[in-house]
């Protein structure tokens, strides 16, 4: 099935839950405490709590908050076009919301609700899923918190990457050496 | 002159009309060769490219940077079901900008198959040698030497030799090339040949004029004429990609279509226009590229040095089954983050050993079975191209197989351990191991696959029914379009395509001044190359 077509399909149903049951009152339940981004220009609070957590377990045990993995996923996103934004929020909806875990999980615990060993084993289940919607969720989580936090040059020593090289363009201006620490 | 002949179109502060003897949609190999040959021949031509200008200052290496600025949806073009990565350009020069600098002429075994098929008796390998010999001289394509080849691809060369496959170096259109290995990224002191810096400037210092950050939109007809009237454009923000509300329309006397196999089809099937064959976007062909990462004792440091001199054609002809080819690619943090399809701590140590990794890529080749299932490029609600490949058992085979020996050419090369990327990698050690690979799944999303090679959507053939364009690159209803871009290959090509491109353009030319009526001064023979 169509990626955009199951998300609404299941938004859909999560929706009339949302405005039909005591549950709601749930929704987009995050932890308390965590420092979230400000000034971010496509996500709301929960999808960024969301996906923060995600991020924390993404590039575990790299520290997602110091490389500011979640505003940098907001500024790639709202460059992106619509329909490409909608996809992902739903997405975080979908995984962050008390409704949609219940809807698609069957559990009553929120993403954000979750410690980290049972957020990694959620993460492995829609890695390992026979549904094509979860891989496709996962995959696209994964590719983005990964190539945002590796794409940080701060990054570079812990890998043993000493950076691009130095170069001498051909005005004469040099390029490359080793990053900032 | 250069300078005042290249508008940046999200500065516009008001709407453009042009009238101009050629509009050409595209400024990467197809576009950016064809606006230069007929600039030359005293064209008046008018390029749009929805990317932006840049040029080797704004190239600083960084990975971070280099994609959002310079790649279609900064990086992040995928099939709609995310298994299959699109790397591919979105800036002046369009891949050519971005490649790796991989210079193959189209084989012959693959016109051949054009020929018997599709009824393509032109081009021809005869008709194309003196634009792919002119394409050749004019950007400097010249094999690599062995000085160039950096460890990751001396893996690939020594795995292929102890196995006694085919192996060359490849030919690279370079000048000046101080094998950094960040062509992906820019080159930051312009020694890759790409039409940013020649053919672009060539056409500019010809009278032509560019409009970058111009989305082309749509392609619009006069009346009931099957000629193209108008091609309307929108400007683009250069930071949030969205229109600013100007636009930037075009009448040309011909219009020549090069957005590649993605964008041009879609701007054809947005534009309502030319599909009487219901042929446009389909049998888009993508050489979906699998891989393999090893693991050596000693330092690769496979992010620097040229990133593809090698390359083997071993197993590209294997009769009724997809073939395939290797190369490798180059392993700066963030595309090997990608490629390490893992996450936590699992993927923090296969990073961590990152200087030590050497890659190895199959790329397969598609299409070549005329009933394939194989890519098809639609709209999404908004207008935007949509591309949907399906896993075909043709290409799970190939892409099974092309895994086996890419890892029997890693452990042959001496790795010590060789790795899949599969969610839950498949690691061998000896070709013992080997049969662990072939019971892996090859499945959207728990493979990862991608593409660098868009072909196919807008085929060339000689039946109007099942093609889009001529052979001669003009659309076969439409009498002022034509299309050169890797779009109209009627299958992929079984090698990096770009210098096929450059020829097809370099052929192209005549049959466009021909359109134009005789206006301009004819080409000597492969000077539109």
């Amino acid at each position: 099935m169509d990626r955009r077509k199951f998300l609404r399909g299941v938004l859909g149903g999560a929706l009339f839950l949302a405005v039909t049951t005591p549950l709601g009152l749930w929704a987009f339940k995050h932890r308390r405490g965590a420092p979230l981004p400000r000034d971010l220009k496509v996500f709301s609070d929960p999808e960024a709590a969301t996906l923060a957590a995600v991020a924390d377990r993404m590039v575990a045990p790299l520290n997602a908050r110091e490389l500011q993995v979640v505003t940098k996923i907001d500024s790639l996103l709202a460059a992106a076009d619509d329909l490409t934004q909608q996809d992902l929020k739903r997405l975080l909806w979908v995984l962050g919301s008390a409704f949609g875990s219940l809807f698609f999980e069957g559990r009553l615990t929120s993403f954000t609700a979750m410690g980290p060993e049972e957020q990694e084993k959620v993460l492995t289940s829609w890695r390992d899923s026979r549904l094509d919607f979860r891989r496709s969720g996962f995959q696209s989580l994964q590719r983005l918190c990964l190539a945002v936090a590796y794409a940080t040059p701060s990054l570079y020593p812990a890998i043993g990457y000493p950076g691009p090289p130095f170069l001498v363009r051909p005005d004469g201006a040099t390029v490359g050496g080793l990053p900032p620490l | 002159m250069s300078e005042l002949a290249s508008i940046d179109g999200s500065t516009l502060t008001a709407d453009v009309q042009r009238d101009c003897d050629v509009a050409v949609i595209g400024s990467g190999a197809g576009g950016a060769m064809v606006a230069r040959g007929l600039a030359l021949a005293g064209a008046k031509v008018v390029l749009l490219e929805e990317g932006g200008h840049q040029s080797s200052r704004d190239f600083d290496m960084l990975e971070g940077h280099a994609y959002p600025l310079l790649y279609q949806e900064q990086g992040n073009r995928a099939t709609t079901d995310l298994a299959i990565t699109v790397l591919q350009g979105r800036t002046v020069g369009g891949g050519t900008t971005v490649n790796w600098t991989t210079s193959f002429r189209t084989p012959a075994r693959t016109l051949d198959h054009w020929r018997k098929t599709y009824g393509l008796d032109e081009p021809s390998e005869v008709t194309l040698t003196p634009h792919w010999e002119a394409a050749e001289r004019y950007l400097g394509i010249q094999p690599a030497l062995p000085g160039d080849v950096n460890a990751n691809n001396r893996k690939l060369w020594d795995g292929l030799g102890a196995l006694g496959w085919q192996r060359d170096l490849v030919r690279r259109n370079t000048r000046g090339c101080a094998n950094s290995g960040y062509c992906g990224l820019g080159c930051p002191i312009d020694a890759k040949q790409s039409m940013l810096v020649t053919a672009i400037p060539d056409a500019l210092a010809h009278g032509a004029e560019l409009y970058s950050h111009v989305r082309a939109w749509t392609v619009e007809a006069q009346g009931t004429d099957e000629r193209i009237a108008s091609v309307r454009g929108q400007a683009l923000d250069s930071k949030t990609w969205r229109p600013t509300g100007r636009d930037v329309t075009i009448h040309p006397k011909v219009c020549v279509l090069a957005g590649g196999a993605i964008n041009s089809p879609a701007l054809l099937l947005r534009s309502r226009l030319g599909n009487q064959s219901d042929q446009v976007g389909k049998r888009t062909f993508l050489h979906p590229v699998v891989a393999m990462i090893a693991e050596h004792d000693e330092p690769i440091e496979g992010y620097y040095g040229a990133p593809q001199t090698v390359a083997s054609h071993q197993f590209i002809d294997r009769g009724d089954r997809m073939g395939y080819f290797f190369e490798t690619a180059p392993m700066q943090p963030m595309l090997a983050a990608l490629a390490m399809n893992s996450f936590g701590a699992r993927h923090r140590a296969a990073m961590l050993n990152l200087r030590h990794a050497s890659v190895v890529i199959g790329l397969c080749a598609d299409g070549f079975d005329p009933g394939e299932p194989c890519g098809t490029v639609s709209l999404k609600s908004n207008g935007l191209p949509r591309l949907d490949y399906p896993f075909s058992d043709r290409f799970i085979e190939a892409a099974r197989q092309a895994q086996v020996d890419a890892a029997r050419i890693l452990l042959a090369s001496g790795a010590k351990l060789v790795r899949s990327l599969h969610s839950q990698p498949v690691e061998l050690r000896s070709e013992a191991d080997l049969p662990r690979l072939e019971g892996a799944p090859v499945e959207a999303n728990r493979l990862p696959v991608f593409t660098a090679h868009q072909m196919g959507g807008c085929a060339m053939g000689s039946d109007s029914t099942r093609s889009v364009v001529r052979s001669d690159l003009r659309h076969h209803q439409i009498s002022n379009l034509f299309v050169v871009d890797g779009s109209v290959f009627p299958t992929s090509l079984g090698v990096n395509p770009q210098l096929s491109i450059y020829g097809l353009a370099g052929y192209a030319v005549p049959h466009i001044l021909k359109a134009l009526g005789g206006e301009a001064r004819a080409p000597a023979r492969g000077e539109g190359s």
